[in-house]
């Protein structure tokens, strides 16, 4: 069991720490604030909540950007600390959010694709060549040499995505970080990246942590939801159990929020939780879902942070109602 | 011809803008009728002119304007006969409001939001004074679900969704016959997105106002559509009621527009449309989508008009002429 775990999350913190006046500590913003998880080879999970739950800092402590407060993170069972960045990077890829800001507007796609190769140490320009060509094909920019001398402004957005693609698999990674990849693209292209993130990741038995705020998009391929709620994963299970036995109630408003199209939205009102997401320099106090939650304990919920609950096999909730 | 209870008409509304490549077709002999009281989605995808058509009929126009052509009849009344300062008095905002892309964050950031919602009452001086301007706001408040102590707050210190309430407030404050909303809940949370549609929804029930949403998320549309509207590059390709376009529409691109929506509660093959969206400078003489239409025929080099297949329901494509 344990060589087949890619990489393994143990009590992740992350905070900082904010200072008035520039040296005075004026308390700590827990992005992170205790995060466990493992990823098995080949497998794709999703991270879903919403902006300010500390999804994004979690990815970029994943990719070694961040370095964390407290825990550890394993990576094919050897600690991150341990690693060569290097070396580790190069087995990571990073696709980001925004496309046109994420490539260097004045390379072209031949250079943007050569430079992590030439980085780690591939010397050979034929071998280089090669390779790029491989990876353009597979992420279906053909003819290739069409698209080598083009500048990122020259392609579409969903061109770019792929361009970013093509750059984050490159080096043959075994772990791609996904951050929101297709929220910035239009309805009809979005579909076309989130199948070719997923041929991809079956082709080369990658794992894949998809971050995204849109929990419709989610199911289309990745095998379990976790759900990110202040700094917490609230609630972790298989995609088919998740959407249709949510536990969290919290992972209830979200659902519940998403829409169909569906024309008969327009005759109904939605339940939802008021409120704001917690402030992550002063969480509440317990669970920080509580003063949003329609099913508070009191004396409970207000008091204690709540344990990681397994009430199904394979399900994980971090609510005091599945004590 | 006219219907009694037509709220707006929009006939071969044209907007062309020149640039440096060319002159762009924004808005391309655009055509709808909205009634008053059912509210319209217009759909469409980043460029394909939607933001722009939203201009043309406040008429906010950048410099840049080549072609500004077309009728806009609001209550019957031409408006695009209008001079510019009787526009300005009479209608935009009095009686259209906008809403605009990512409004929430151009909130003045020293000016209470007591202030700005209150502006449009004391510049049109439709009000006594301070005081019942103050009441109009607060009343506009308590419409949108903004709590009432907030007015007396600064924008930096109200929540995403809390701001976006401020901004449709300040649209409704005039109590306008029609408030065009142009993405108002793109930028927000999923739980946000669905408090602001739960207001705007109420507000429609109890306030005699139309809207106009403008919008690139699909699913989040269907809250508020009575009627929809899909534009693709720079034109109208089909107008029906919202029951057929989420079910069953038309036109070849919304059918593969459709099936690219990514649905939670129900199993279905996902599909994406092959190619991208021409260019509207130079756009292709003909059907605008012919190039990526799976059911492209001969007839299609020439350009479809816009026709009425059904009571109120207008396709652009020859398959349905």
């Amino acid at each position: 069991m344990q060589n087949e775990i890619l990489l393994r999350v143990e009590d992740i913190h992350i905070w900082f720490e904010l200072r008035k006046w520039g040296f005075l500590h004026a308390g700590f913003v827990r992005a992170v604030d205790g995060v466990n998880f493992d990823l098995r080879h080949g497998e794709a999970v999703a991270i879903v909540g919403e902006s300010g739950c500390g999804k994004s800092t979690l990815a970029r402590t994943i990719l070694g950007l961040v370095p964390p407060t407290r825990g550890r993170i394993s990576f094919n069972g050897k600690d991150l600390e341990a690693r060569n960045m290097r070396e580790y990077r190069s087995q990571v890829g990073y696709v980001q959010q925004d496309p046109y800001g994420a490539l260097a507007s004045f390379m072209n796609v031949r250079g943007i694709l050569e430079e992590p190769l030439r980085i780690n140490g591939v010397r050979n320009s034929a071998e280089r060549k090669e390779r790029i060509a491989e990876i353009l094909t597979e992420v279906k920019l053909t003819p290739v040499e069409e698209f080598l001398p083009k500048f990122p402004h020259m392609l579409s957005g969903g061109q770019q995505q792929r361009v970013v693609i093509a750059r984050s698999m490159v080096l043959k990674p075994k772990l791609i970080v996904a951050d929101e990849p297709v929220s910035m693209l239009d309805a009809s292209v979005r579909v076309e990246i989130l199948q070719l993130l997923e041929k991809l990741q079956h082709a080369h038995d990658l794992g894949v942590i998809y971050i995204t705020h849109d929990l419709a998009t989610v199911r289309y391929f990745t095998e379990r939801i976790f759900v990110m709620y202040g700094a917490n994963l609230v609630e972790m299970a298989e995609v088919k159990e998740l959407l249709h036995n949510p536990l969290h109630p919290y992972t209830r408003a979200l659902l519940t929020a998403t829409s169909d199209p569906d024309p008969a939205n327009a005759a109904t009102f939605k339940e939802v939780p008021s409120g704001e997401p917690p402030s992550l320099l002063h969480p509440p106090a317990g669970c920080k879902f509580h003063p949003r939650c329609y099913a508070i304990i009191k004396g409970l919920c207000d008091v204690e942070r709540p344990l990681n609950f397994e009430p199904q096999c394979g399900h994980f909730v971090m609510c005091w109602l599945y004590k | 011809m006219m219907k009694k209870d037509t709220l707006i008409r929009i006939e071969n509304l044209r907007l062309y803008f020149r640039t440096g490549g060319g002159i762009v077709q924004a808005v391309d002999e655009v055509s709808f009728t909205l009634s008053r009281g059912p509210s319209m989605v217009i759909v469409g995808e980043s460029g394909c002119g939607k933001t722009s058509l939203a201009r043309a009929i406040l008429r906010l126009l950048p410099r840049n304007v080549h072609t500004y052509a077309g009728q806009v009849s609001l209550n019957g009344v031409d408006i695009m006969q209008l001079g510019d300062e009787r526009f300005r008095r009479e209608v935009r905002w009095i009686r259209i409001a906008l809403v605009p892309q990512a409004a929430m964050n151009s909130l003045n950031p020293v000016i209470k939001i007591w202030d700005q919602v209150a502006e449009p009452l004391l510049i049109h001086r439709l009000v006594r004074g301070k005081g019942e301007a103050a009441e109009r706001a607060r009343s506009a408040c308590e419409l949108v679900g903004l709590p009432v102590d907030f007015l007396d707050r600064y924008p930096f210190e109200l929540s995403g969704g809390m701001r976006q309430r401020a901004v449709i407030a300040m649209a409704l404050v005039m109590k306008p016959a029609l408030v065009i909303l142009d993405e108002p809940t793109s930028a927000l949370d999923v739980l946000t997105q669905a408090n602001i549609m739960n207001a705007l929804k109420r507000i429609k029930r109890e306030v005699e106002t139309s809207f106009i949403l403008i919008t690139h998320d699909i699913a989040t549309s269907s809250e508020l559509a009575d009627e929809a509207a899909i534009m693709y590059a720079g034109q109208i390709v089909e107008v029906c009621d919202a029951a057929r376009f989420y079910h069953e529409p038309f036109h070849p691109y919304s059918r593969k527009l459709m099936a690219s929506v990514p649905t939670l509660r129900e199993e279905k093959e996902l599909e994406f449309i092959p190619g991208q969206p021409p260019s509207l400078i130079n756009p292709p003489v003909g059907c605008r989508f012919a190039e990526r239409c799976p059911y492209r025929f001969g007839k299609c080099e020439k350009e479809p008009p816009l026709a009425e297949v059904g009571a109120g329901h207008w396709v652009k494509c020859w398959l349905h002429n």
